[in-house]
């Protein structure tokens, strides 16, 4: 798992940036994620922009407990579950922490990617029916709905 | 606007017109600077695992910025102190971000640009994109 420059499309990286922690989360549907953490990283690391071969990574923060997911589908960035905190459109919506509110990727036209800031969304029940059980054994306290 | 530099902007909760504004309206030469290589950074340089705009230990008042993803915002203070931390918020875009009041983190009510401008940016960083480091 790592970065655009680390990134070895043919699979792998030039250099493993993160380390997972304990054991790989399994929800009874199949679907797991493990907890990664960035080598040498702070408080302020996020999860890689790519995966090695997992669906999901979770995030941890200071006293250990998992805030964000994010999805990965054939190595590339999905999107971001996120609860810890809130979240603001331009538009005004809301989306309050504790809730997972949901931020997509899209790959450029120069074929690096990004996040979508301007649609913020509640998870989708196709999203609630792979990911939710996953996300409430991860933290059962993440609200998957208002 | 051409194709491909609006198509730049697709996605995005800031405008081009926004950061034209603000770099014109800047009332100091490290506004100016701060809202150029925003822009920049925003275009050019996602940070999926967060760019470090402004660190706690940088300020006394403890206040972190992390530019998150692409244009999203995350404003909070003590992040490294859990004890301390209070829950942070995340703005789509620095132009909603810069509107809000830090009440919440600074006991008194002064937006995040004017807290900012008190300081005249000092403590941003422009080189902790966490993507790249």
């Amino acid at each position: 798992m790592g970065q655009q420059r680390e990134y070895i499309e043919s699979g792998g990286f030039s250099s493993y940036l993160y380390i997972q922690q304990g054991d790989t989360i399994v929800a009874a549907n199949g679907v797991e994620g493990k907890v990664v953490d960035k080598i040498e990283g702070s408080s302020y690391d996020g999860l890689p922009i790519f995966s090695n071969t997992s669906e999901v990574y979770f995030k941890r923060n200071q006293k250990g407990e998992i805030i964000q997911a994010r999805i990965y589908k054939d190595r590339k960035p999905v999107c971001d579950f996120d609860w810890d905190h809130s979240h603001t459109n331009k538009n005004g919506e809301k989306f309050e922490a504790g809730v997972v509110h949901v931020q997509s990727f899209k790959q450029k036209s120069d074929g690096s990617w990004m996040r979508v800031s301007n649609k913020a969304r509640y998870m989708s029940n196709e999203e609630m029916e792979r990911y939710g059980e996953l996300i409430k054994k991860a933290n059962p306290k993440a609200k998957l709905r208002p | 606007m051409r194709k491909r530099e609006k198509e730049e902007w697709e996605g995005l909760s800031d405008t081009p017109e926004e950061f034209e504004t603000a770099i014109k309206n800047a009332i100091s030469t490290n506004e100016q600077i701060f809202f150029d290589k925003l822009r920049f950074k925003i275009l050019h340089e996602t940070a999926a695992s967060n760019d470090v705009l402004m660190n706690e230990s940088d300020n006394e008042d403890g206040i972190f910025i992390l530019r998150v993803g692409t244009d999203d915002f995350l404003i909070g203070k003590n992040l490294s102190k859990p004890e301390e931390k209070s829950v942070p918020q995340e703005y789509a875009g620095i132009f909603l971000a810069l509107e809000q009041d830090m009440y919440r983190y600074l006991s008194r009510h002064i937006t995040l640009q004017g807290w900012l401008r008190e300081r005249d940016y000092m403590g941003i960083r422009y080189d902790a994109n966490n993507d790249y480091n």
